[in-house]
């Protein structure tokens, strides 16, 4: 049962950061005004930002379905989603209005709310599930 | 937590895992923003971004102090494209609010203000919202052809000690 638990909410993670970086690797440039419009990091970092995460996303992606990368991907990936919620927290309490950036680098992307923050928690609890999973072994063991 | 040399070596793994993960990242997006077609400049000035997207769209910019004259004079509408949240804690004396979020929503609500030649002014908070540029452009499509985008924003109309009003 746990074993299945890990698996799928590892699965899941990987999916949402397959699909998210994809839209981002595509149109860097995007992404860039993407991060801008988030006004948080200062300028000289929005470009670097923009080149670095959507690869890391698509790598951690990639590692979470490997056993033996798995509890280093969701540590990477809570990390990631904790910095995206602390973001996203931030420009909802001081009302900057601008869209997610998660899925989409549109800027026709709808608006950020609080719900994009409950997902990212609910996210952050699949990868909390899959950092503390025992290794791939214990969970053999218990399966038996 | 216990700390057997079974832990330690779970946190071994898994920081080398994470570093490890960080270098392929690191490697693949160097790489690809090297060779790619789509490269990026790794460090752009963004503090003008939004008054070259305006140029590079045609679109005219104005300062603080023909925002000021055009406001004494009454001759443009004034559409501020925060969100409303933002426009009712502060926004400029008379402006209309029409958040580029929900333009959908609420255009209906100023479109009997706007004729295809109506002057109107578009602004947001400051020099790094670009809201202010995305309504002008959206009203352009819909065929207003007299917008000029103030950039300023409510940052600099504060700074310039102009007035500004609250509420609903």
């Amino acid at each position: 049962m746990r074993r299945a638990a890990v698996l799928l909410s590892a699965v899941l993670l990987a999916v949402v950061f397959l699909v998210a970086c994809i839209p981002k690797i595509a149109s860097p440039h995007d992404f860039a005004v993407a991060v801008f419009r988030y006004q948080v990091l200062p300028y000289g970092l929005i470009n670097i930002a923009a080149v670095y995460l959507p690869w890391l996303e698509l790598v951690t992606a990639l590692a979470l379905l490997v056993p033996g990368w798995r509890r280093g991907a969701a540590l990477i990936v809570l990390l990631l989603l904790a910095v995206f919620a602390g973001a996203m927290t931030f420009n909802l309490l001081r009302g900057v209005n601008v869209s997610c950036g998660c899925f989409s680098v549109s800027d026709e992307a709808a608006s950020s709310g609080w719900w994009n923050v409950v997902r990212n928690l609910v996210l952050m609890a699949a990868a909390w599930i899959v950092f503390r999973a025992p290794d791939s072994k214990g969970l053999t063991d218990r399966a038996e | 937590m216990t700390d057997s040399p079974n832990a330690r070596n779970r946190l071994r793994e898994t920081l080398s895992s994470v570093f490890a993960i960080a270098a392929i990242a690191a490697v693949l997006g160097t790489a690809a923003n090297v060779i790619s077609p789509r490269r990026i400049p790794w460090v752009e000035d963004w503090s003008h971004y939004i008054e070259a997207r305006a140029l590079q769209e045609g679109m005219t910019l104005i300062t603080t102090a023909e925002a000021w004259e055009y406001f004494q004079r009454g001759t443009h509408i004034f559409l501020d494209a925060r969100s409303d949240a933002e426009y009712r804690q502060e926004r400029i004396p008379g402006a209309f609010s029409l958040p580029f979020m929900a333009m959908e929503e609420k255009m209906p609500e100023v479109q009997f203000l706007l004729g295809p030649s109506f002057p109107i002014v578009t602004y947001c908070s400051g020099e790094t919202c670009d809201e202010s540029f995305l309504v002008a452009v959206e009203l352009r499509k819909q065929g207003m052809t007299n917008i000029v985008l103030y950039a300023g924003g409510m940052e600099k109309w504060v700074e310039a000690g102009h007035p500004s009003e609250r509420g609903p």
